[in-house]
């Protein structure tokens, strides 16, 4: 092939030096080498030699590191033409002889070795050499200078390997002592310590091994004695490193048989790569080196992440039966999140036990409750309920359906019948009993509540729960008494609170209750004094003795009027932080008792302004601020908690308050809330999950998925709740999204809030070539916000290049501002 | 992996009693503030086997742990003690040299 010329200029000589120098330095040898070469041609320039020789020793060294060792050698040999010996890199030279084993050259080339270039100047060669001596080539000491440092240490290495083989180790630790540091031999001297002190110490032997360097020619068989030191998975995680040869040269001196040197290479084979497929199948096929205990349980267990195996593990252990195999297959689809056919083989396990009779009963109710795990509430319960039937005495199960049949109206029998099942079967167990206080309470039925406080006392004497309930249960019963006017039975039922002694303010409270009793009976102006005293020791503020007052009248029916007359006016008072966690605390208890919320509600009424005007002015701390709110979201008092959490959101931006003020806005009503809300509560509900907000992640959590039943349109047609319109004909102009799928819509949520943030109505507009009349459309939009909304989601697909079919001009004409809809004459 | 009854050194077929008396054993000789996790492991262990019940769902639903490693570890054990003599020391000088080891041995020489 005809070489690539390189273009000369003509020049001359000097300008073609120029060149092949400026080549020479920019590392471009094979170009410079032309260069020189047409050079030195019409003159035999010493310095042109020199550089000539310099680029063919450099496109040797380059072929060399490629591995292109012929290539190599002939550069050097045209390196070595123009210029004199002592030959730079002649090591490099033999040693590419050595790798293509051209044993003539190598032989002339040892020869004319002197010892001051073995044993000074080329040390890596003279290592190398020693290694090659030691194992492959001892004819090399013939050929090497006799007079040489090497040769010398040679012999001592020669004797130190004499001792080793005749197992005489003293000798060798003198042997080798007599070699220097510097010796070519030193990493061989530290690589035969290190093979004899492998049996006695391993850590020894691996202190010896990391001192060869990675570049010395005995690192590889440092590898290799440090993989003998290495026992199982150890030994895997190197053998890769290896060539099949040494892999078996290990396994030999590790002790292997024929079968485990197989299971080796097989390991080795898969680089610690290893499939269920594969650990199955070595498992099956090497289970001859295995404890048949071990690899059966192994193979087992890989059924469920492997269950094409089963063929296999039925042909070599004791085959799995018709339940197991679809146990296992059950628990393989629960392993890949595949609940529907982990379903279906639960159901057919439960099939195979009930024909084995009832000895299966209760692995048929695990089965049944494992099913209800996986399965939504409604339908758990169904399931707990079926595996009652084959387990009838399992508390947690009875715990499990009456908890979700408390949580709705709608199943109220059904938990009164189960709670009544339950009691049954668990007469004494507290939680049960505990269970059926609250639903008396909640029921009004006083006394029931009353018997099973007792009947847990007598349990556990100390139940602070049950002490409490039984005391509110005694007060409750004696307001209703006092609404029945049975004068005679309210004084029974306070005695009866004030002898259990629960506390000063219990009794305050039992002295409370005597003041309206005495008001309600014998003598009116005695028990206003009584109340307005027990009032005063309970409460150290004007408003929450009000509060108090108001809801103990109303719950027992007296007039409340009559009453707060007879209390200093509470109007004006700034609740202090302790005076709002009295009242907090004064909600809870009351709120405690079901079914009163009117009656809270008409006595929060009594200190509304109060409140507010407290909730205005005092700097309250925030969790203060969310207890309150919370109680106010139990009690539902909607008008108190967006006032509440709207001053605490302008205070603290955290996505719990804007739940809050949603919840409070809508009155818990998500039909109700905007469209624009609900992408704010998206945003926090993501915001929720980045502070780690637990609660305010499972608040608005659960409102978005009522947000979601209640607009269950598909595509857009959602938009049109964002404002509540009573008209049946009204069209939606925001409908032209409808075509939209959800999914494109959730993607343009995300810049629909982000702009809405950052962009005025104005800005928006002047953003859109298309507008010809901005104040057109700004007038639009004072009038109908839907078409900055409109507006907006154009903008949002504009800017993240999503292609809605929806232009500025189709949402414009939509909304009627092409024409000038001005109501103006100007 | 151990099963819960590993860990506790029971029978599969160890009675209520016995998995007690078990744990106790074990949570005396590794009380929790010696080693949390291992305490940890162990009272998880009683848990999921501690009565006839807990037995039987574990057995139901314990989704078996497979170890590749204790099978490779049982695989690659040998009975016999590891000797290491000069005839193996000389085998491996030789398997030492590969295709690499000259090219390697003087690489990384100065040019």
């Amino acid at each position: 092939m005809k070489k690539k010329q390189i273009p000369v200029s003509n020049t001359g000589g000097i300008n073609l030096e120029k060149q092949a120098l400026s080549k020479l330095n920019s590392g471009k040898y094979k170009e410079a080498i032309q260069l020189y070469k047409k050079l030195l041609h019409d003159e035999g320039k010493e310095q042109w030699h020199k550089q000539l020789a310099y680029c063919y020793l450099q496109r040797a060294l380059d072929f060399a590191a490629t591995g292109k060792f012929k290539e190599a050698l002939v550069l050097w040999e045209n390196h070595s033409e123009h210029t004199q010996p002592p030959y730079q890199d002649y090591d490099h030279y033999i040693s590419w002889l050595l790798q293509i084993n051209n044993s003539d050259r190598i032989q002339s080339c040892l020869g004319q070795l002197s010892a001051q270039q073995l044993d000074k100047q080329y040390p890596k060669l003279a290592a190398l050499l020693g290694l090659l001596m030691i194992t492959e080539q001892p004819e090399f000491e013939q050929i090497l200078p006799k007079d040489s440092v090497f040769i010398a240490h040679f012999k001592i290495i020669q004797s130190a390997l004499k001792a080793y083989q005749e197992n005489n180790l003293n000798d060798i630790n003198e042997v080798l002592k007599q070699l220097p540091y510097r010796s070519a031999f030193r990493d061989f001297r530290t690589l035969l310590k290190a093979s004899i002190t492998v049996q006695s110490s391993e850590k020894q032997t691996k202190l010896l091994l990391a001192k060869i360097p990675a570049d010395s020619p005995y690192s590889q068989t440092a590898k290799l004695l440090l993989a003998c030191t290495y026992n199982g998975t150890s030994l895997l995680q190197v053998i890769e490193q290896f060539k099949h040869k040494q892999r078996r040269i290990i396994g030999e001196i590790k002790g292997f048989d024929k079968k485990q040197l197989e299971f080796l290479e097989q390991l080795a084979k898969h680089t610690n790569r290893f499939s269920d497929k594969i650990k199955f199948n070595l498992a099956i096929k090497y289970q001859s080196l295995l404890d048949n205990e071990l690899v059966q349980r192994f193979c087992h267990a890989m059924l469920t992440v492997y269950p094409a195996g089963r063929r296999d593990f039925n042909n070599n252990f004791d085959s799995v039966n018709e339940f197991e195999e679809n146990r296992l297959k059950a628990l393989s689809c629960e392993h890949n999140n595949d609940g529907y056919d982990a379903e279906y083989y639960w159901k057919q396990c439960i099939k195979i036990l009930i024909k084995e009779g009832t000895d299966s009963s209760l692995k048929i109710a695990l089965i049944l409750r494992h099913l209800s795990t996986q399965v939504e509430e409604s339908e758990q319960t169904e399931l707990l309920i079926e595996s009652l039937q084959f387990d009838p005495e399992d508390r947690d199960s009875y715990l499990q359906i009456l908890g979700y049949y408390s949580q709705q109206q709608k199943t109220a029998q059904d938990y009164k019948k189960w709670l009544t099942k339950t009691i049954k079967k668990f007469p004494q167990d507290i939680d049960v009993l505990t269970l059926a206080v609250k639903a008396a309470t909640r029921n009004k039925t006083y006394q029931k509540a009353i018997q099973f406080a007792l009947k847990i006392l007598k349990i556990d004497p100390l139940n602070i729960f049950a002490k409490q309930i039984l005391f509110s249960s005694h007060l409750a019963h004696a307001r209703q008494l006092l609404q029945g006017k049975k004068f005679h039975l309210v004084e029974k039922e306070i005695q009866q609170a004030e002898d259990m002694k629960i506390g000063k303010a219990h009794t305050l409270q039992t002295q409370l209750m005597r003041g309206f009793l005495c008001f309600a009976g014998q003598d009116k102006p005695l028990g206003l004094q009584k109340i307005a005293e027990s009032l005063n020791k309970l409460n150290n503020d004007p408003v929450n003795t009000y509060f108090q007052a108001a809801i103990e009248a109303l719950l027992t029916n007296l007039p409340v009027a009559t009453i707060l007359r007879e209390l200093p006016p509470a109007k004006d008072h700034l609740l202090s932080e302790q005076e709002l966690s009295r009242f907090i605390q004064l909600l809870q208890q009351y709120n405690h008792e079901d079914n009163i919320q009117e009656q809270l509600h008409k006595a929060i009424e009594k200190i509304k302004a109060p409140l507010k005007k407290s909730l205005q002015h005092q700097n309250y701390d925030e969790n203060l601020l969310l207890t309150l709110s919370q109680e106010l979201n139990n009690i539902q008092h909607f008008e108190l908690l967006r006032h509440c959490s709207k001053l605490a959101q302008s205070k603290w931006q955290k996505p719990i308050w804007m739940y809050y003020r949603v919840f409070s806005e809508t009155n818990d009503n998500p039909e109700k809330c905007s469209f624009l809300n609900f992408l704010k509560l998206e945003e926090n509900h993501e915001q929720a999950k980045q502070d780690k907000d637990h609660r305010a992640m499972a608040l608005i959590g659960k409102f978005l998925d009522r947000y979601h039943e209640t607009h269950s349109q598909p595509g857009m047609g959602f938009l049109g709740n964002m404002f509540d319109s009573d008209e049946e004909d009204f069209e939606d102009p925001l409908a032209i999204f409808d075509h939209l799928p959800v999914e494109i819509f959730r993607k343009l949520q995300k810049k629909i809030t982000s702009l809405m943030k950052k962009m005025s109505p104005e800005k928006l507009v002047q953003g859109f070539n298309e507008i010809s009349d901005d104040n057109n459309i700004l007038l639009g939009m004072s009038q109908d916000p839907d078409l900055f909304m409109a507006l907006l989601i154009v903008r949002a697909a504009d800017d993240l290049g999503i292609d809605i079919d929806v232009s500025v001009n189709d949402v414009v004409k939509r909304f009627g501002v092409d024409k000038n809809t001005s109501p103006f004459p100007f | 992996m151990k099963t819960p009854y590993e860990i506790l050194d029971v029978t599969a077929d160890a009675n209520d009693v016995q998995i007690k008396q078990a744990y106790l054993r074990h949570v005396k000789e590794n009380p929790p503030d010696r080693d949390q996790d291992q305490f940890q492991l162990i009272h998880n262990a009683y848990t999921s086997i501690k009565d006839h019940k807990s037995r039987i769902s574990f057995a139901l639903f314990n989704v078996p742990e497979v170890d590749f490693d204790e099978l490779v570890d049982q695989a690659l054990d040998t009975v016999q003690t590891f000797e290491f003599d000069a005839e193996h020391f000389n085998k491996l000088l030789h398997a030492g040299i590969d295709d690499t080891t000259i090219g390697n041995a003087l690489s990384s020489s100065e040019k």
